[in-house]
């Protein structure tokens, strides 16, 4: 694969053209990567040493007594901006699941109903969480 | 406005309306005869007069709507499991219903002929809360069987990233869904091409309510077939949609 850098100084923003020979599952796999990629890593906060967090580390970003929290492959991090920001920040792959918290759909190991009509979701790392019933056709529809 | 009062707001107005021309049409199909049409209870329109009579029953029948309507915003409210808010929909549903059929004279006044008359809408809460749980089971099942195909492999398009093994243990979809899972197979068997058996279902239930009106004699009773017809076409709806994600 040949990688072209085009320099434009009158571009209004960054853009990637792919040229192929046909839109491949390769290609379908590159434009998602490229769809998904988000080059600002998050600043978290732990035991007050701040710390850079790579997007795709992320396991869930949730609310709690006013703050948000952001569970890590490295660890839970405490976050400074708002959870409505940091969605608009996300790549697609982060699903809203509730009004308090986003999950990294790359994370979910699965979804349960129980009798009561409770919807919890399990994540890696051993967590547990809730599903809002208002947010599961949204989930449904990013994974599906 | 926020959403969940513009939500709220939409529910009242749907609800009044559709309260409105619903208690009229219960009415109607509850008291009438073949050969002579009954659009009130003969005792409130003897206490206020027919004009009056119709239009109270229209008000009360809206206002029936309005809170039955308005109630169902407990289901978008996620301190309320699935059963609570079918629960507190159901109380606060039937006691509308309840007090306002006391009122237009549809039920007598004792409180056997008051407990009778609660039976068929309580009743209706258990299809309900199962068509409710049965569509959230099979969104659910579609998300678990879209994971498991992400973590195989087989769903290319979407790349998984799963850094290390599962710690939560992960059923198999298929050993789930068709033998280990009672309510599953009961889905797969009840609801897979109900769909399209819709119409004739409606025609059935028209079929059968004149049937059972031509040989009783009068539509009294009989328009409960056309009203477990509803039911069962709901039921089947409520999970159609559920299995396209609506």
């Amino acid at each position: 694969m040949r990688v072209d850098f085009l320099e434009d100084k009158d571009a209004y923003d960054t853009r990637v053209i792919i040229q192929a020979p046909e839109r491949s599952q390769d290609v379908e796999e590159l434009i998602e990567a490229i769809m998904s990629f988000s080059p600002s890593p998050i600043s978290g906060y732990s035991e007050g040493v701040m710390t850079r967090i790579v997007k795709d580390s992320i396991i869930r970003i949730y609310s709690k007594d006013k703050k948000v929290y952001a569970d890590t492959t490295d660890g839970s991090f405490l976050i400074k901006s708002p959870l409505y920001q940091l969605e608009g920040e996300l790549p697609r792959k982060f699903v809203r699941i509730s009004n308090s918290e986003i999950v990294n759909s790359d994370r979910i190991i699965r979804l349960d109903l129980n009798l009561a009509g409770t919807i919890r979701i399990f994540l890696e790392g051993d967590i547990e969480s809730h599903v809002s019933r208002r947010y599961v056709s949204k989930v449904k529809e990013a994974l599906i | 406005m926020s959403e969940d009062r513009r939500l709220l707001l939409i529910l009242c107005i749907i609800g009044f309306l559709l309260g409105m021309v619903l208690c009229n049409a219960i009415t109607i199909m509850f008291s009438s005869t073949p050969d002579h049409i009954v659009i009130v209870a003969p005792e409130l329109s003897a206490r206020f007069g027919e004009p009056l009579a119709i239009v109270l029953q229209t008000l009360i029948g809206g206002l029936i709507g309005l809170i039955a309507f308005s109630a169902t915003a407990v289901f978008y409210d996620d301190r309320f499991s699935l059963v609570a808010a079918t629960l507190i929909h159901m109380a606060v549903s039937v006691s509308a219903l309840v007090i306002g059929g006391y009122f237009l004279e549809w039920v007598g006044h004792t409180l056997g002929e008051l407990l009778l008359f609660m039976i068929l809408p309580m009743s209706m809460y258990v299809l309900i809360w199962f068509s409710v749980y049965i569509s959230y089971r099979v969104q659910i099942k579609q998300i678990n069987e879209s994971l498991e195909r992400r973590r195989s492999g087989k769903d290319r398009y979407r790349p998984f990233i799963l850094s290390e093994q599962p710690s939560v243990a992960v059923r198999d979809p298929i050993f789930f869904s068709r033998l280990a899972d009672c309510s599953a197979i009961l889905e797969e068997v009840l609801f897979m091409d109900m769909r399209k058996m819709i119409p004739v279902i409606a025609m059935i239930g028209v079929l059968v309510m004149f049937i059972w009106g031509y040989l009783e004699g009068t539509f009294a009773h009989s328009w409960l077939a056309v009203m477990a017809a509803g039911i069962v076409i709901v039921a089947v709806s409520i999970i159609g949609k559920g299995k396209q994600g609506s």
